[in-house]
């Protein structure tokens, strides 16, 4: 049974192809111990960190944990040589494992957490032509909430699932009152803005397998969903040239625009990771994960836009110095290039120090994302390129350090070196105003936890 | 005890989470750009307080046309001074004049710096002299050669060169450079409106407006200049840039609006550069009218063409880089220096009565933002 398990787990990873830059933790891990692992854990988690990269493994939890920690990735993305500027990531991580047993089966219920420092949600609706690092610009600035559940029917099988929430926007935009076509300054426009920040959730399902002392295996899918940004507004006015506003001499026509936007703020393609842990030695693991990412889904983050334009002629016709505006012609979506990616990554994690009292880790980790991008030839600029993460990190953990604290404490720190190596954009277009041009750079994380076990 | 440990950890949660005050977004710093708009006209906080935005030239009675621009410190290339000739009219015809603002928009000689001291007034550098020209020089195009300032420029009988050593006194070479050339068919007028630029690997090239299209020719000095087929697929000798093809507005989706260049494309500026990737991007900026010359709704838009190398047909973008609302803009000049460009070109002030032509500036934020405004140039 359990092999048979474990070899449909692994048929299913070799007919997909691991976690790619589609929010936070995508792009640089969660949790340190893990981060510092290239995310090669899936068959390797069982702490708060599980609830993303593979919720069966919080059924391996021994006890009561609490995590808290803090992340910081710094952009050096560049085009043309010159800093983009793109924000930094930087936000705490927290969570927490609650496992127990139910009809004598060990389950847990883990939650995990990061919160962005400056925001908890970042919405831009750029035009399709403006240069973006498309995967790192705007997707990455979210709050992630992870609450996940997991049992362990046999020892040897974990099962586990739950719901991921992210943040997305709803907004009403009224605009009423007087302008003047000739003066603008001198309008007295009112606006009232209406959002709401909503949440979405996206499901995860994991499953781990004990194959053997030597091997864990482990699949895990997490589903696809979409940030909305959806924008309605209405302008009601009064068109007016010169003098007083509101006379009877000056008054022109009545305005009415309606418009409705509609942006897919952020699309996190499904994705489906095959794990595996090989405990080469008893103080030696080495970990391979494979991500599917269905990145041939992706929605461009382009605003659809509807307008309803409604300017009646004044008595007598137009002024022969203003010319009405028309109805302004529809945004026409160019369609995005992308293909699904298989990312590998690799952790190493060495048990170099073995006290009685406590013991220290040493890991390492590697992690290829080969850009899901089509060459941007045209008027679009999703700027991207391959990226190779090599991490490392350190750990130390106390053993059963005392009364007040009777079961582990953990501390993890770790950093990570992303290269996107230089990649040259050719327009076809010789008149494009954009242009030529190349793009490239480089990402720091560092990061750090500490667990608290009771 | 597990209370108070459970009570230390969410501390260690909520100090750092008390810390944040959201900062606005960024992440489109240093963006590339081919340097050629869309140009956003300058507000009247970007212009001189008497000037009424975005007019920075503007002499009352004498509609000013046709820029050329020059740095005015070649050795600062950061620096928004600007060397500026315009067309005039003069007592016998129109004329060149020069101008300058160090700042990129007071310039000497404007309504507003005039009525502060009368004595600045812009002085002719060039008018017609040779029987060749008729009455009237226009369209000049000056380029820095050496410690010499050129200055190209359109009359009656084509395209003729003027040599300063100090860009105020000029020496004509005498016959013309470019003259009309009945074997070029499509060229139904003379040569005009040159803009003349030195490639990298040390050719001359010209763009000039014949009829309702733009050729192009080659020298190896400035002097002599030879005409280049735009299309050598063809027999005939053909222009580089045509109007676009008429669309039938009948046809078109409810926003869209035929091509604003259908009727004649004309001013040409010739901007070369070599881009980021290493290649040569031929960059032309041009004047597209909709309507033919005496039509009652010719408005003129400044559009983009471009091409990789250094031959061939150009090919445009569809829409405008820069539309004066309202009014009518030709005769694009630019100013590109680092930190930003500038974009001069003649526009219809319809603000005065009546509307009259004045020189006009917009930036393209894609490059950087618009100069500060200084102060008056103190000399032309």
């Amino acid at each position: 049974m359990r092999r048979a398990l474990a070899a449909t787990l692994g048929l299913a990873g070799a007919l997909t192809a691991s976690p790619s830059r589609a929010n936070p933790l995508d792009a640089f891990g969660f949790g340190s111990r893990e981060s510092a692992m290239g995310s090669a854990v899936a068959a390797d988690v069982s702490d708060f960190s599980a609830g993303y990269y593979n919720p069966a493994g919080l059924a391996l939890a021994h006890g009561f944990e609490l995590t808290i920690g803090y992340f910081s990735a710094d952009h050096a993305l560049q085009m043309n040589g010159k800093d983009n500027g793109v924000d930094p990531v930087r936000g705490i991580i927290a969570g927490a494992v609650v496992p127990g047993k139910l009809l004598g089966i060990p389950f847990a219920v883990g939650v995990g957490l990061h919160l962005p420092d400056d925001r908890l949600a970042r919405v831009r609706a750029l035009p399709q032509d403006q240069p973006r690092w498309e995967l790192y610009d705007n997707r990455n600035q979210s709050l992630w909430f992870g609450v996940n559940l997991a049992i362990s029917p046999t020892p040897w099988l974990q099962l586990g699932g739950g719901v991921t929430l992210m943040a997305a926007t709803l907004a009403h935009l009224d605009i009423s009152g007087d302008f003047d076509l000739l003066r603008p300054y001198s309008s007295s426009l009112r606006h009232q803005v209406d959002a709401n920040l909503t949440l979405v959730a996206y499901p995860q399902l994991g499953a781990r397998v004990t194959v053997s002392k030597l091997l864990a295996l482990a699949l895990v899918y997490r589903g696809q969903f979409q940030m909305d940004l959806n924008v309605a507004a209405q302008v009601k006015a009064g068109a007016a040239t010169g003098g007083a506003m509101g006379s009877a001499q000056t008054d022109l026509t009545s305005v009415g625009l309606g418009l409705q936007t509609d942006t897919i703020n952020a699309f996190l393609p499904q994705q489906l990771v095959l794990g595996s842990s090989w405990r080469l030695r008893d103080d030696l693991k080495v970990n391979v994960d494979v991500t599917w990412v269905n990145w041939s889904a992706y929605i461009p983050p382009v605003t659809r836009i509807a307008t309803q334009l409604d300017i009646p002629p004044p008595r007598g016709g137009w002024p022969a110095n203003i010319q009405p505006p028309t109805q302004p012609a529809p945004i026409v979506i160019l369609p995005i290039q992308m293909t699904d990616q298989v990312v590998p990554h690799v952790g190493v994690e060495w048990r170099a120090v073995t006290q009685a009292s406590w013991e220290g880790f040493l890991r390492g980790g590697y992690e290829y994302d080969r850009s899901p991008l089509g060459a941007q030839t045209g008027a679009t600029n999703y700027v991207d390129s391959d990226r190779h993460v090599v991490s490392a990190g350190v750990g130390v953990r106390l053993v059963h350090p005392g009364a007040i604290l009777p079961g582990d404490v953990r501390f993890d720190v770790h950093g990570a070196l992303s290269v996107l190596p230089s990649v040259t954009i050719t327009k076809q277009d010789p008149a494009d105003l954009v242009g030529n041009y190349t793009a490239g750079g480089h990402i720091w994380v560092f990061g750090g936890a500490a667990t608290v076990g009771f | 005890m597990r209370l108070a440990a459970l009570s230390s950890v969410l501390m260690l949660v909520l100090m750092p989470s008390c810390s944040t005050l959201a900062t606005p977004g960024s992440g489109d710093q240093n963006l590339p750009s081919s340097g050629a708009g869309p140009f956003q006209a300058l507000a009247q906080t970007q212009v001189e307080p008497a000037d009424i935005a975005p007019f920075v030239f503007f002499a009352p009675g004498k509609p000013a046309s046709e820029p050329t621009v020059i740095a005015g410190r070649p050795d600062d290339p950061s620096s928004p001074s600007v060397i500026v000739y315009l067309v005039v009219p003069g007592a016998q015809g129109s004329v060149v004049v020069r101008t300058r603002a160090d700042d990129g928009v007071s310039f000497y000689g404007d309504t507003a710096d005039a009525q502060q001291d009368p004595s600045h007034r812009p002085p002719v550098v060039l008018a017609a002299s040779l029987a060749w020209e008729g009455t009237d020089v226009t369209g000049p195009s000056a380029l820095r050669v050496g410690p010499e300032i050129w200055l190209y420029y359109a009359a009656q009988g084509g395209i003729g060169l003027a040599r300063s050593s100090d860009g105020r006194s000029f020496d004509k070479t005498g016959q013309p450079v470019l003259a009309r050339d009945p074997g070029a068919r499509w060229e139904k007028t003379a040569p005009r409106a040159p803009s003349v630029a030195v490639f990298p690997d040390g050719s001359w090239h010209m763009l000039y407006a014949a009829g309702a299209s733009v050729g192009e020719a080659t020298s190896v000095d400035g002097l002599s200049w030879r005409r280049v087929d735009g299309d050598p697929a063809t027999p005939a000798l053909d222009p580089v840039l045509e109007p676009s093809a008429p669309v039938d507005p009948r046809g078109l989706p409810p926003g869209e609006r035929p091509p604003f260049d259908e009727a004649t494309v004309e001013d040409p500026l010739l901007v070369p550069r070599v881009d980021p990737t290493g290649q040569l991007q031929v960059r032309v900026l041009y004047a597209g009218y909709s309507a033919a010359p005496g039509d009652a709704a010719r408005a003129g838009e400044i559009g983009f063409a471009a091409r990789y190398g250094g031959s061939g047909r150009l090919t445009r973008q569809a829409a405008p880089v820069y539309v004066a609302p309202g009014a009518s803009a030709a005769g694009p000049a630019l100013l590109s220096r680092a930190g930003g460009s500038v974009l001069y070109v003649s526009q219809l002030d319809t603000g005065t009565m009546p509307p009259a032509l004045a020189l006009a500036a917009a930036y393209d934020p894609g490059v950087g933002g618009p100069p500060a405004v200084g102060k008056f140039a103190a000399s032309p």
